[in-house]
Parts: C-alpha cells; sequence; structure tokens
C-alpha cells in the first residue's frame, strides 16, 4: 500500500479546492436531510439508504477538504491528520459508492454487495498507488451510476432529472480528470470545477424540489 | 401495464380529487374519482378523518369529505417527494 501521492495540483490552488469541498459538503448534508425527510415522511427503506449513501459522500467531502486545508496551510506537524482525514475521504466515498450503485439495481441480497466492497478495498491496500486506484474504482462505480440517471432522465424528461443526470455524469468525468492529473496540474483544477459544477447542480435540482412545494 | 398505487398514492389521488372539487367533495364523486370500491374508500376516509386530512361537513343537506389545512399540507409534501423521486429515480 502506497499512499504517497496527494498533493499533484498547483500550489496557488491549495486551498481553493479546501474550499469548493466544504461546498460540495454543504449541498450534500442538506440533500441528505431532504432524503431523511422523505424517509420519516413515508417510512420507505429507499430513502433512508438514499439518505446514507449522501451522507457518507458528505462526511468524505469533510475528510478531504480538511485534507486539503492541511496541504494549502502547510502544516507538518501533524502528518497523521492529513493521512486519516484522506484514508477516511477515500473509505466514505467508496462506501457511498457502493451503496448508490445497490440502490441503482435495486438489489435485495447484500452479499455480492459486500464482496464488490471487499474486492475494492483489498485493490487499493494492495495498489501502488492508493490515489490513482482509488479513482480509477470510483470512475467505473460512477459510470454504472450515471447510466442509471441517463436512463432515467429519458424516462422522465424533467428538467430536475437532468440537471442529476448531468451532475452524475460530471462526477464520473472529475474522477477521470483525477486519473490523468499526473501528467499536468491543469487536470487537478478542472477536476475541481467538475466536481463544483456537479454538486452545484444536485443543489439546484433541490431547490427546484423545494419550489414545488409552493404550486 | 400499470403500476399498482401504493398506500401513499390511493391517499394522494383522494385528496387531490377533494382539492380539484374546490376543497369539499361528495362521498359518490370521491369513489369514482379515486378508484375504489365503497368498502376500501370507507377505511380510506376513516383513516384519513383519524389522521385529521379530511373532515365531514353538512352542506345543503348532503355530506361533504371537506380538505383540512393537515390535508392541504400533506398534498404540498407528497408533491415535492414526487419530484424528487422521480428527478433521482428513485
Amino acid at each position: 500500500m502506497a499512499l504517497g501521492v496527494v498533493v499533484t495540483g498547483p500550489d496557488w490552488f491549495f486551498g481553493v479546492d479546501s474550499g469548493f469541498e466544504f461546498f460540495a459538503f454543504f449541498a450534500l448534508a442538506l440533500i441528505t436531510l431532504f432524503s431523511w425527510k422523505a424517509f420519516r415522511f413515508t417510512k420507505d427503506k429507499r430513502y433512508r439508504t438514499f439518505a446514507t449513501a449522501f451522507a457518507f459522500m458528505a462526511l468524505g467531502m469533510v475528510c478531504r477538504a480538511v485534507a486539503d486545508l492541511f496541504v494549502a496551510l502547510n502544516i507538518n506537524s501533524r502528518p497523521e491528520v492529513l493521512v486519516v482525514s484522506y484514508v477516511g475521504y477515500i473509505f466514505l466515498t467508496l462506501t457511498s459508492l457502493v451503496v448508490f450503485f445497490a440502490l441503482m439495481l435495486r438489489a435485495t441480497q447484500r452479499a455480492p454487495l459486500v464482496a464488490l466492497f471487499i474486492i475494492s478495498l483489498a485493490s487499493l491496500f494492495l495498489s501502488q498507488s492508493v490515489r490513482l486506484t482509488f479513482h480509477t474504482i470510483s470512475l467505473i462505480l460512477l459510470l454504472f451510476i450515471s447510466y442509471h440517471f441517463i436512463k432515467n432522465y429519458f424516462q422522465k424528461k424533467s428538467f430536475t432529472a437532468l440537471l442529476v443526470c448531468i451532475a452524475f455524469v460530471l462526477l464520473a468525468v472529475a474522477q477521470f480528470q483525477f486519473i490523468v492529473d499526473v501528467l499536468y496540474h491543469k487536470w487537478y483544477i478542472l477536476g475541481h470545477l467538475s466536481h463544483v459544477v456537479a454538486f452545484g447542480l444536485l443543489l439546484v435540482a433541490l431547490i427546484k424540489v423545494q419550489v414545488v412545494k409552493k404550486r | 401495464m400499470t403500476e399498482r398505487r401504493t398506500k401513499m398514492d390511493i391517499v394522494y389521488d383522494m385528496l387531490q380529487a377533494i382539492q380539484d372539487k374546490g376543497g369539499a367533495i361528495l362521498p359518490t364523486h370521491l369513489l369514482y374519482k379515486s378508484n375504489l370500491s365503497h368498502g376500501r374508500l370507507k377505511q380510506y376516509v376513516d383513516e384519513l378523518k383519524i389522521k385529521a386530512l379530511v373532515t365531514e361537513m353538512d352542506k345543503k343537506g348532503k355530506t361533504h369529505f371537506v380538505l383540512t389545512d393537515q390535508g392541504i399540507k400533506f398534498l404540498a409534501n407528497y408533491r415535492q417527494l414526487r419530484e424528487f423521486t422521480d428527478a433521482f429515480g428513485l
């Protein structure tokens, strides 16, 4: 296991990325709360699972924001905080994506999903580059999840479904950009921009849902 | 083939039918608007009355089901939820 490559962007961008991640946390936390409210209203377990997936992603974003903030502030005295928050980000994000994947498949059996999660963790543990393996696994899972949202958009043809669909496609694109960012710094910035636009679109979709109430 | 309505869908259809009629509806109108048998309608109406989503009222000697404030709030929440469910394909 080699958890070496964390810093890949230009110096001036550190801190900005952390701000983006705190914004992502804010958007994800609001979606989590709404999903939880939906669960309380309907008692339907799908909403609880959905809230769980978004909660894991939101917590992962906080971990990543803390890690990037440590890099931005150049705090070298506590390297363990940087490592723990980065590992936390990877673990929570992967958990979130597997839960999303399960939800999209409408999976009733847990065993294959637990196996998928363990295989992903084993791949990370045995990998020469945890960062590259993590982004590759995330890209694969997000491609499947995005396919569900693309299909959903063509079925529902609603504006909010389109926003959600674009958001998840952008999240997949961001993973690709994070994979190639070792080649050139601009990909790191582009990856973060794709991320922030994606979470912004999810927030707009949530606001659109809230507006429906007033009709 | 159309999907089977959930309990929530049936409640929404009933409350929506009352709202479409200006907030008060005759039992016979609610019966055909909600597409339920007489027995099932009675069960649902009793439950809606217990939850204070509708009340019974006499208008010109005829019984009407009237939508309460809580019923209006339920409709708004349900619409919001349906939009959310459609957006995320749940």
